[in-house]
């Protein structure tokens, strides 16, 4: 197995405070990581860092044995990386199929003037855009026909829109930001489902996540951060049993997840 | 029942010479068309991409110096004159867009009425080139090879064409891989370029598909006129255009059509209040804004929705009603 994602003393400065600490972690291509910490720890922070919406201040990001510090967020894309956001930042005024084919913007050619012609090439590329986007919006569990506005959607929906639309660039890894915020019993079980099958289909995922019991259930290796420095990383039984974290953090909601 | 949507409009359009009843209201139909397309070009900025223009009479005037320059001075045919003129405008767009990369909302707006202040100013006093404040008489109407469109039907029924096909390339962009990285800039930044969207190359290519839309009203403005002068294209009537758009209905198609025909009849009707007619301009953008935010595209969009929602129930109803009895 290779690695796909190193991470090698990443720093990132927020004026005085430290939000990463030469954090050093490297992620095997086709797991399933589990990012996880207190609130404030730095794991969005990471997540930023590596999708190249912060600029590092020290360190490197390597992906597929790529340097990456230098590259703008939407040419990490089309390296194969994606995201997915903590707060839903869906494009609301669009429909949820417009919003998945927003994803394979980079994987598309059609400039203005096919748009403007609509060419043979240029609507074969449109129809083939809009079956993806059906099947990944199927393969995410979304109910409804995709023409909905997605503004007007419920928060579980949204969620699911969200990673439907990370999936659409074809990534070889997906940052997911606590999907499952907000969700209810059932919509988490459909995304532990979901999760899988992404995996499946040969792609990496690197999950933050609070609901301990989706993580523990979920995740290959964990890793976990305190106040911007790793302080663990491990299968989910030795996290579960490791005092440092224990004491950070988790305390007694390792234990129940587990009994 | 699609298309008949789409026909109806176009219908409409074919038919408004049979009202009017003097030269001097086609003169003003005509006008409403030329305006139309440029609110069409601030719909792409602002319908598209949220990015707030106040400078965009600035690209009028561009286009139509250009135009009326080429005609004048060059003896160009009249179509390449045209093309020229949204060209000229369209380079000086991405200019501006440059800025728009960095500066943002209330800054941007700020950044390009200095804008349309400065070419107001070159129109103003590059008096080699553009006779000052006397303008430029004597531009010679629209032509296609030997066809000239010289009178008021004609003229009409050109300007109508070329509007007829930027509503059209308005639509098909909307409705685009384009038109949705556009759009997806407009709704989310941060998502778009986590999407793989190139904010910056978006940015200003949608700067300079709204500047080169813009400038071909402008050429038409100065043929169809045939005279310019540099005050049509003050700050003032960049205000005027973004009022329009926001009546009409931002990012919707015919709205900022009828936005743009309102812009030229509206003052026609209301002569009698003289110069304070822009008062109740301002009424009407202030109780858009409260009442329709959509503006009258939207507004219309829901009403036709409602109506055959209506239909169908009054339909279904009558249908119950008749198998009961």
């Amino acid at each position: 197995m290779s690695e796909i994602l190193e991470l090698c003393s990443l720093t990132k400065k927020f004026g005085g405070l430290i939000a990463l600490n030469q954090v050093t972690t490297s992620i095997e291509e086709n797991e399933i990581r589990g990012l996880i910490g207190p609130n404030g720890s730095g794991k969005s922070t990471l997540i930023n860092v590596v999708s190249g919406l912060y600029v590092i201040d020290g360190g490197e990001v390597k992906f597929k044995g790529e340097r990456m510090d230098k590259q703008k967020p939407h040419q990490r894309v089309i390296k194969g990386m994606s995201r997915t956001f903590q707060s839903s930042r869906l494009f609301s005024q669009m429909s949820v199929l417009q919003n998945v084919m927003c994803g394979m913007h980079c994987r598309g050619k059609a400039g203005v003037a096919g748009s403007l012609l609509r060419d043979a090439g240029t609507r074969k590329e449109e129809s083939t855009f809009a079956d993806k986007a059906r099947g990944l919006l199927e393969l995410v569990g979304y109910q409804g026909d995709g023409t909905e506005i997605s503004g007007s959607l419920a928060h579980g929906p949204r969620r699911l829109v969200e990673i439907a639309r990370a999936m659409a660039s074809a990534p070889k890894l997906i940052m997911l930001d606590e999907p499952a915020a907000g969700m209810v019993a059932t919509e988490k079980e459909g995304l532990v489902t979901c999760i899988r099958k992404i995996r499946d289909l040969g792609i990496t995922v690197l999950l933050i996540e609070h609901d301990m019991k989706l993580v523990m259930g979920v995740c290959d290796r964990i890793s976990v951060l305190n106040f911007g420095a790793k302080i663990a990383e491990g299968i989910p039984a030795e996290i579960q049993q490791n005092e440092q974290v224990i004491e950070a953090y988790l305390g007694e909601v390792v234990a129940d997840a587990y009994h | 029942m699609k298309s008949i949507k789409k026909i109806i409009p176009i219908l409409i359009l074919l038919a408004l010479p049979l009202f009017a009843k003097t030269d001097y209201q086609m003169y003003v139909l005509s006008l409403g068309a030329i305006s139309s397309i440029l609110v069409i070009s601030l719909n792409y900025l602002m319908g598209l991409c949220g990015l707030t223009s106040l400078g965009h009479a600035a690209f009028w005037g561009l286009g139509a110096y250009t135009t009326a320059l080429l005609l004048t001075r060059l003896n160009f045919p009249f179509l390449p004159a045209l093309l020229m003129g949204g060209v000229v405008s369209a380079m000086v767009g991405v200019l501006l867009g440059i800025p728009s990369l960095k500066i943002k909302n209330v800054y941007l707006v700020i950044t390009t009425i200095g804008f349309n202040q400065i070419l107001e100013l070159i129109f103003n006093n590059w008096v080699t080139l553009t006779r000052g404040a006397d303008g430029i008489p004597q531009i010679p109407p629209p032509s296609l090879g030997p066809i000239i469109f010289s009178t008021p039907i004609a003229k009409y029924y050109f300007i109508v064409s070329v509007m007829l096909i930027s509503v059209l390339a308005f639509a098909r962009i909307k409705d685009s891989r384009v038109g949705r990285a556009v759009q997806a800039i407009r709704d989310n930044e941060m998502a778009a370029e986590s999407s793989g969207i190139d904010v910056r190359f978006y940015k200003i290519l949608i700067f300079t598909i709204s500047a080169f839309v813009a400038g071909i009203s402008g050429g038409l403005l100065a043929s169809f006129i045939g005279y310019i002068s540099p005050d049509t294209f003050s700050p003032a009537a960049s205000q005027t255009i973004v009022a329009m758009l926001l009546v009409g209905g931002p990012g919707t198609i015919w709205g900022a059509v009828v936005g743009g025909f309102m812009l030229q009849i509206i003052p026609e009707w209301m002569r009698f209040l003289k110069e304070s007619y822009m008062a109740l301009y301002g009424l009407l953008v202030a109780i858009i804004a409260l009442k329709a935010p959509g503006g009258i595209g939207e507004l219309a969009r829901t009403l036709t929705v409602d109506v055959l929602m209506r239909l169908k129930l009054l339909r279904t109803a009558r249908k119950a009603e008749d198998t009961n009895v």
